[in-house]
């Protein structure tokens, strides 16, 4: 029987480590691209006046496109909300806005005294009705009338 | 070229890239060797000698050459590695002995690892070890390194090194001897 034990010492030292063909010689440069990416995510943006002027610019013209669309969204959101209503939540929360009913019968005579002025000329203004429906005509308000 | 001259003209912005390229040249085998022993399978060795190098170049401006220029190197390195494997150990909720039985199957799977049985089992009985002995043995059997680089290394002294590699050398002669 042997009984020899195993020594470390007598173990041939061999390096076991093997890599693919070429890793050392194409480590650096894999070290270096990720180095230059990480150079690229923390560079900080340079303003230039170029940048300024086109960040003012699209600035301004998200501000004019939100002034031309507002009175139109407005319009459509209480057109939609108020269809959807039922008269007496209508009715309801003008009562607790405290708008009374003697309020909207004033608003009432109004309508009943601009539907009774009919076809008569505005009286303080002198205008007839034609004059009226002429201007309005060059203003493209057809729709309207 | 010289570790000083490396590092003056890593120091010069102008010749930066190039003097951390001959670095990486110069350590990248032995970077690589001691992390690859360490975590066995040749894709973490890769992802972990990478990231040593890219801390290196982060903080390379802040080594004062109080130790030399590869035991620092070999600090970082052996840092990464640990946090490697604790990282590991924690996002699976694997325990020592578990990390170290993944390790030993990757030996006898992983093509890139050559060697007899003895050197197979070599390596098994290295891999029961504790990690930081692990460490020990490496540098001081495989890479030679004297006792006094290991301490700057490793942080410990080297009466507790030679300790460490005594204990190691003897764990490893019982499982070869026991298996």
């Amino acid at each position: 029987m042997d009984n020899k034990k195993i020594r470390l010492e007598d173990i041939p030292k061999i390096n076991h480590v093997q890599t693919p063909d070429q890793y050392f010689e194409d480590l650096p440069q894999r070290i270096q691209a990720r180095l230059q990416q990480n150079h690229t995510k923390v560079l900080k943006p340079h303003w230039t006046a170029r940048h300024s002027w086109l960040s003012a610019g699209a600035a301004a013209a998200v501000a004019v496109l939100m002034y031309l669309s507002w009175p139109t969204r407005q319009e459509s959101i209480g057109v939609e909300t108020l269809s959807q209503l039922q008269t007496e939540d209508i009715v309801q929360y003008l009562e607790h806005e405290n708008v009374s009913l003697q309020d909207l019968s004033e608003v009432e005579k109004n309508r009943v005294l601009i539907d009774s002025l009919g076809n008569q000329p505005l009286p303080q203004l002198k205008f007839s009705n034609k004059d009226i429906i002429e201007q309005l005509s060059l203003e493209d308000f057809e729709d309207v009338i | 070229m010289t570790d000083q001259e490396l590092l003056d003209k890593f120091a010069n912005p102008e010749t930066r890239n190039y003097a951390f390229n001959l670095l990486v040249r110069k350590y990248q085998q032995k970077v690589y060797g001691l992390i690859r022993k360490m975590v066995i399978d040749h894709s973490d060795a890769d992802d972990l000698t990478q990231e040593t190098f890219i801390k290196v170049w982060q903080h390379l401006e802040t080594f004062r050459g109080d130790s030399q220029l590869y035991t620092w190197i070999y600090r970082i390195a052996s840092n990464e590695t640990f946090n490697f494997l604790n990282k590991k150990r924690r996002r699976f909720f694997l325990s020592l002995d578990s990390v170290d039985h993944e390790l030993e199957a990757k030996i006898d799977a992983d093509p890139l690892l050559s060697g007899d049985d003895i050197q197979n089992k070599l390596q098994k009985a290295i891999l029961r070890l504790p990690e930081k002995q692990r460490l020990v043995f490496h540098m001081r059997y495989y890479d030679e390194m004297p006792y006094e680089e290991m301490s700057e290394v490793t942080g410990t002294s080297e009466g507790a090194l030679k300790a460490s590699y005594h204990h190691a050398v003897k764990k490893i002669e019982e499982f070869l001897n026991g298996n």
